[in-house]
């Protein structure tokens, strides 16, 4: 681990330096990035946001973020307002970003975020049987143009030991105090992995916010009770806001609702837990409403 | 003349790092400029991804960027990378200092008006507590002329934007500093997100003497979203339900305005949603 992290060099960085521990900017938030990388070389971006008046004596609560390539400042902006307002805890914020053209950031996510090589997204099947001939092949391309596949796909599991072996201990070496509570913040593919990492360790991260999971991935594959056994068994106390927009696909709305009343069969005593469907919004604009929402769900003062 | 005007470049702030490199984020530089009065801002300017010098963008000027800038800027890279809305300048008025300097300048600068309600008025700080007056309130004609002779010839003059097409959002003080302009003779912005506005401000009494001059009598055009929560206090609810039903009352072709009411929502819970509706509405390609 040791030679992994690189500080990015640059004006501001050599003056926030200056005044992070130091004096207060603007708001008091101050901001750091380190390079990470993956054991196959993949370069990844950690930008670590402090509360005001942070201070490393005391111990905080962490969230880390996904897809923070484009939903960093619409996480900090909510984050902002709902702090200065006083509604909530202090947070320290970490996303995971990338550097890259959009479709570069598409390929990480395709990949990493999906617990298993794509067979089907779960709304396409009805349109396929619809069509007489059987030969008929569906393409599927996210954004940025990449289409996905089997050789796309499927990484979670490997994400999955990145976040905890290196991500995680990377910032908790770094900064000891930062080891009060986790948490884990993703959307869509990410909301899908964050279910993932509730299934497989769910030690992991206490805090949940997951928006507009793609939880129909391969036939909704992880919408089976069977899934819950380790969670089932867990001591941890879990927090878990989980949303999606009313005016999104069937397949998302279908296969969320369907995780909802499993997670509420299975009568946790330990999770805290609350879904809504939210109005007037589909699956991009809910997350100026969802992130908001699910902050203040999680870190209500 | 605009380069006599002291703009101290700061730091490039968060992503920029990293955006020179490729180009592919879009890329924030934030200037101090001095108003006539000796008030010094922060114009904090964040361009699109891709951000081409030969073309001419449109500009959409926020206040209370002090605090509302990273929302301004995540609403606006949810909406432009999900290929709804056009690609547009953000730039946002800010200031350099604590919470109590941030409540006295936007109760300074948006009231259009000094302060003479038969009631006493005082905004919580964060040391004491700012009892608005006629002497801390109603300077909003300066800050216009800041704007307009200052912050406006700078940015043309540093970045590809076209003239005469800016569109403003404002909150609260903000909100109401927008009505106003909106219902000018000479407007500085062509559409307003105006969010929460606190019409109740000297019971708006010349704002009604503008609308009627403007809209009526000169037939002047304005393009307005307006909104407010539906749990907010009741002067702000009452003052714009007043406006809304004087713009119905009075039929006027030249107003355009979308009117929201955020059920749930109270003054500050609104705003995430508001902003993202508010450029939507206006920048929807």
């Amino acid at each position: 681990m040791t030679n992994i992290k690189q500080h990015i060099i640059g004006i501001g960085f050599l003056l926030l330096c200056l005044t992070v521990f130091g004096q207060q900017t603007e708001l008091g938030y101050t901001k750091e990035s380190h390079k990470i990388y993956s054991q196959d070389k993949d370069e990844y971006i950690l930008k670590i946001t402090f509360p005001r008046n942070y201070s490393s004596d005391k111990e905080y609560k962490t969230l880390y973020y996904l897809d923070a390539y484009w939903l960093t400042e619409i996480t900090l902006g909510s984050y902002t307002i709902l702090d200065l307002c006083n509604y909530v805890e202090e947070v320290v914020f970490v996303g995971i970003s990338l550097n890259g053209s959009e479709k570069d950031w598409h390929t990480q996510r395709d990949m990493d975020f999906t617990p298993s090589p794509f067979e089907n997204l779960g709304f396409l099947e009805s349109l396929k049987k619809s069509i007489p001939d059987k030969n008929i092949k569906i393409k599927v391309k996210t954004g940025g143009g990449n289409q996905l596949n089997k050789e796309s796909t499927g990484g979670a599991h490997l994400f999955l030991d990145f976040l905890e072996h290196q991500v995680i201990d990377f910032v908790e070496k770094e900064y000891p105090n930062l080891n009060k509570q986790r948490g884990v913040l993703g959307h869509s593919f990410g909301g899908l992995f964050g279910f993932y990492t509730l299934q497989k360790r769910p030690e992991l991260f206490q805090d949940l916010l997951l928006i507009s999971a793609s939880l129909s991935w391969n036939s909704s594959e992880l919408v089976d009770k069977g899934n819950f056994s380790k969670l089932k068994d867990s001591k941890s106390e879990i927090k878990l806001y989980h949303s999606y927009g009313e005016e999104e696909v069937k397949g998302i709305i279908t296969s969320n609702n369907e995780m909802s009343t499993l997670i509420s069969e299975l009568e946790l005593e330990r999770l805290n837990y609350k879904f809504e469907s939210v109005n007037n919004t589909n699956h991009h604009s809910v997350l100026s409403r969802a992130i908001y929402d699910g902050l203040l769900y999680l870190y209500k003062k | 003349m605009v380069k006599k005007i002291c703009a101290l470049i700061l730091v490039c702030i968060s992503s920029a790092l990293f955006s020179q490199e490729f180009n592919t984020k879009s890329a924030t530089n934030t200037y101090r400029l001095v108003s006539e009065k000796n008030y010094e801002y922060e114009i904090i300017v964040t361009v699109p991804p891709y951000y081409d010098e030969s073309k001419n963008y449109k500009t959409l000027y926020y206040l209370d960027a002090w605090w509302l800038e990273d929302i301004v800027k995540g609403s606006y890279t949810l909406l432009h990378r999900t290929k709804i809305v056009e690609e547009i300048i953000l730039v946002g008025i800010s200031i350099d200092g604590s919470s109590d300097a941030f409540t006295k300048q936007r109760t300074r600068d948006y009231t259009p008006t000094p302060y003479a309600m038969n009631f006493p008025f005082t905004i919580p700080l964060e040391s004491g507590s700012l009892k608005v007056d006629a002497t801390n309130s109603g300077d909003s004609d300066a800050f216009k002329v800041f704007l307009k002779d200052k912050v406006f010839p700078f940015v043309l003059s540093k970045y590809a934007v076209a003239e005469n097409k800016r569109g403003f959002i404002g909150h609260s003080f903000g909100g109401l500093f927008g009505m106003y302009d909106a219902m000018d003779r000479e407007p500085l912005f062509d559409r307003h997100i105006i969010i929460s506005p606190a019409l109740w401000w000297n019971k708006s009494e010349l704002l009604y003497e503008k609308i009627n001059d403007t809209l009526r009598t000169n037939k002047i055009s304005a393009n307005v979203f307006l909104c407010y929560g539906a749990s907010e206090t009741m002067s702000i609810v009452r003052s714009t339900n007043n406006l809304v039903e004087y713009f119905n009352a009075n039929r006027m072709d030249d107003l355009k305005y979308r009117f929201e009411i955020y059920e749930k929502e109270n003054h500050t819970s609104l705003l995430p949603e508001s902003i993202y509706d508010g450029i939507e509405y206006f920048y929807k390609k």
